[in-house]
């Protein structure tokens, strides 16, 4: 018999390895992926036959019909929850931010670091569905912490005019700032995309914009005062209702998913890069006499951006694909499906009504949309991402 | 040729990694689909909630039947039962909880027609409660059998009236007089200026609608389940006086109220408000009363559902179907017939978890007046209600689970505020009737 040659043994080991993945990837997700977009052109139950229906499934998906005189989707939830997949997205940059200002903290060369790095990073290792059912109770209405501390400083600031007036002005001026902050960005962004297409603002317009909107905002302010004053106080009296009202479920969903997102792998993922800067260039900058703002700018932040990219897209990706355990422990998906994601519309459509059918065709455009936002994201992300 | 070589020997890895694929599905195929084998005796698997009785239940029908052993698959939840039929491991009896999913699993062929097996087990499906007809038929078929229902009651709590100066309420009660009471029985404390509930009138969930869309004698759909009839005037009116029990009066707690007045941390569910004095009634059905029996301080007793001009309650019951695939017919309708058999009614009516479905005055007895509970005298009550009760409507022509969330996204508006009773009917009925139209063009959306 033919002895096996050292090279062909070494070989053979390694597919012997590389076959119980290769097999799992083979049974559970190539096959599955493949069998999915078969799926999106049938009608199937499960109880029966899967039969071909063709682009139906697609077409009372996304398509509309008139009724009475107006559009009407053919799918009177599905674009629902698209919006609100999408505006739960809106936590994305704010949690990239906080990881990152969290990461330029824990970089810093102190005594029990290590300490202050393990709290931020504990929700992360905490169980999901614990953590949502506290989040439950913080939120609670009656009972919750959050409204018994703001019913508290509610309390104590209303009690008395002057510290009443003076912290409204405060809030006002908050509220101002912030307002401007976002005009900044807005107009920053204009003037960006302006010089792509070459066209150059004229010297002082950015700073005439921004004094105009700033001083129409603290008029506006001014104007409102009293109105301000009012909302403020039913505010601290009479707390929202969190998870229990359309206008407020998204946010607080948003606010939770950033107290566990900040401190989380992405804050691990900013500190290695932080920690992957190469400590020359700040000492060269030094000597070119840069300060820490400069430096975070010049060095730092083109250092960071291949990571910074790295975690939108998969943040990007994560959040189409998100919102299911919130559904199902937290909110069910209400209070008038304001937090049903596509995500959840998909387990529904396809384990509730056994529509499989239906569900890949969910499934397969949500592909569709990752697939095209990814594929912006990384044309766009590559002009702006420096690579050292 | 060196490409040749390798390609051959990726051909060959392909080959060995489908083969160790197809050994490893078949392996699994089989050892998923053998049933424990026991010596002499067939072993048939009842697929059902894993509630105390089962195993009494069991040790009874065995006693009867030594040949036949039944193991208690717990969680009979329609996914899970799908996918042992798709896989090709049937139950041999399985539990549907809801005349929604027996229509589902009906109309999709799955379950075993038991009208050519009724002489001759004699089953006695005319003994069992009119009422019961949705659980037990789809298209003149027989498709299941139930063995014990609970029509919807008014649970109250006797020291909270008699505090209140309140005499108990009666079984004709209407909705009117129970509001009256409910207002007195709501109290309220101040902490720091602020009004907090510590206790409420009474407990009917944000999904209770069916109590107030028949309380005039309204319908959520036409007879021919094509038109869903939520705007009609009847309907507008329930609703309008469900609303303000909670928007109005507040004799109700919201969500948010229920869950921060629910002790020990607790979900606040209607359950557990009741069982720590937070609520002085609510409506529930029999089944509660297995743990209420366990609360010692809790005095309580049952009375019908309060009801307008049209006296009606809701009906819950679940019915056994046999698959077709099911592998042990013959063991199977055995232990059908015995679940419907006098020993296994009476072990219910002794539970007291439902009312027996058989209709024997025996078994009534027996379910009437059980000596281990010598508190709970009033159980006659449950089944004199099945007079007025009946199961949720449902058209064939929507999906039951489309209905609902159109119906608790439409609910939630009206107890946000942002839309009025009446406006919520309409929307339900305009959206509903849309879907419904929308199905009736294209029946792929149907199952």
């Amino acid at each position: 018999m033919r002895r096996l040659s050292y090279k062909t043994k070494e070989a053979l080991a390694a597919y012997a390895f590389l076959a119980p993945n290769f097999l799992g990837f083979l049974a559970f997700t190539s096959i599955p992926v493949v069998v999915s977009f078969v799926m999106a052109f049938t009608h199937w139950n499960i109880f029966k036959q899967p039969f071909w229906v063709g682009l139906e499934n697609f077409k009372n998906l996304l398509w509309f019909h008139r009724e009475g005189g107006r559009l009407v989707p053919n799918d009177p939830f599905f674009w629902q929850y698209v919006y609100n997949t999408v505006y739960l997205m809106a936590g994305i940059p704010i949690g990239m931010a906080g990881s990152l200002i969290v990461a330029l903290m824990m970089n810093q060369r102190m005594r029990g670091i290590v300490v202050f790095r393990t709290i931020y990073f504990l929700p992360t290792v905490c169980s999901g569905v614990a953590l949502l059912i506290l989040w439950k109770y913080l939120y609670n209405s009656d009972i919750g912490l959050i409204n018994k501390t703001i019913r508290l400083v509610g309390a104590f600031i209303f009690a008395k005019k002057p510290v009443a007036i003076g912290a409204t002005v405060f809030a006002a001026l908050i509220f101002g700032v912030v307002v401007i902050g976002l005009i900044a960005a807005l107009l920053a962004f204009l003037q960006w995309l302006s010089e792509k297409i070459r066209f150059t603002w004229p010297e002082g317009l950015f700073r005439a914009l921004m004094f105009a909107s700033g001083a129409c905002i603290f008029i506006l302010i001014g104007i409102y005062g009293r109105a301000f004053y009012n909302a403020l106080s039913m505010f601290f009296a009479e707390p929202p209702d969190w998870l229990g009202t359309v206008q407020w479920a998204k946010p607080s969903l948003i606010l939770m998913s950033l107290w566990g997102g900040l401190g989380g792998y992405n804050m691990i993922l900013y500190l290695a890069a932080l920690q992957g800067v190469p400590s020359s260039y700040y000492e060269a900058a030094e000597i070119d006499g840069a300060g820490p703002w400069q430096k975070f700018w010049a060095v730092t932040w083109p250092m960071i951006s291949p990571t910074t990219f790295f975690i939108l897209v998969m943040s990007i990706i994560g959040g189409f694909q998100g919102g299911f355990m919130i559904a199902n422990v937290m909110t069910g998906g209400g209070p008038a499906g304001s937090t049903t994601t596509i995500e959840y519309y998909l387990y529904q459509t396809a384990f509730e009504k056994f529509n499989m059918g239906y569900a890949c065709s969910i499934a397969w455009f949500l592909f569709a949309v990752i697939l095209v936002i990814t594929l912006l994201t990384w044309k766009l992300g590559g002009k702006v991402v420096t690579y050292e | 040729m060196e490409y040749e070589s390798k390609l051959s020997r990726l051909i060959s890895i392909l080959g060995i990694a489908f083969g160790a694929l197809a050994t490893i599905s078949i392996g699994v195929y089989l050892v998923a689909t053998i049933n424990p084998r026991i010596p002499g005796k067939t072993v048939i698997r009842w697929v059902v909630d894993p509630n105390p009785i089962r195993k009494e239940q069991i040790k009874l029908f065995e006693s009867k039947y030594r040949n036949i052993h039944v193991i208690n698959d717990p969680g009979a939840e329609p996914q899970r039962l799908l996918t042992q039929l798709a896989g090709g491991v049937p139950p041999d009896v399985m539990a549907l909880y809801n005349p929604q999913t027996i229509r589902l699993f009906a109309k999709n062929d799955v379950l075993l027609d038991l009208r050519p097996y009724v002489k001759k087990y004699k089953l006695p499906i005319e003994k069992l409660y009119p009422g019961l007809k949705p659980y037990i038929y789809y298209e003149n078929k027989i498709v299941g059998v139930p063995e014990n229902c609970g029509p919807y009651v008014l649970f109250y709590n006797k020291r909270m009236f008699r505090e209140a100066g309140i005499p108990y309420p009666k079984p004709d009660w209407t909705w009117d007089e129970c509001l009256e009471v409910a207002k007195k029985l709501t109290k309220y404390q101040v902490v720091g200026g602020r009004k907090v509930p510590i206790q409420k009138g009474i407990y009917v969930g944000t999904h209770d609608w069916w109590f107030f869309i028949w309380m005039y004698g309204g319908h959520l759909y036409s007879p021919d389940g094509k038109r869903c009839i939520m705007n009609d005037e009847k309907v507008k009116k329930g609703i309008r006086f469900w609303a303000d029990l909670r928007l109005k009066h507040h004799v109700t707690p919201t969500p948010s109220e229920a869950q921060s007045m629910a002790p020990t941390g607790g979900w606040g569910t209607d359950a557990l408000l009741f069982r720590e004095s937070k609520v002085a009634m609510m409506v529930s059905g029999r089944w509660l009363c297995i743990q209420y029996r366990e609360q010692k301080d809790l005095e309580w007793d049952v009375t019908s559902v309060p009801h307008g001009p049209n006296r009606v309650t809701l009906l819950a019951s679940k019915c056994y179907s046999i698959p077709k695939t099911s592998r042990h017919r013959h063991e199977a309708l055995i232990f059908i017939k015995h679940l419907l058999s006098k020993e296994n009614q009476l072990l219910v009516a002794n539970y007291g978890d439902g009312i027996p479905t058989l209709q024997d005055p025996e078994i009534e007895k027996a379910f009437a007046y059980n000596p281990k509970y010598p508190n709970e005298r009033n159980n006659l009550l449950h089944i004199q209600e099945m007079k007025y009760a009946r199961v949720s409507e449902s058209s064939p022509y929507i999906n039951v689970l489309d209905q609902d969330a159109i119906m608790a996204r439409e609910f939630d508006k009206m107890w946000l505020g942002e839309q009025s009773p009446d406006k919520t009917c309409d929307e339900i009925a305009r959206q509903i009737n849309a879907v419904i139209r929308r199905n009736l063009a294209n029946p792929n959306f149907l199952d």
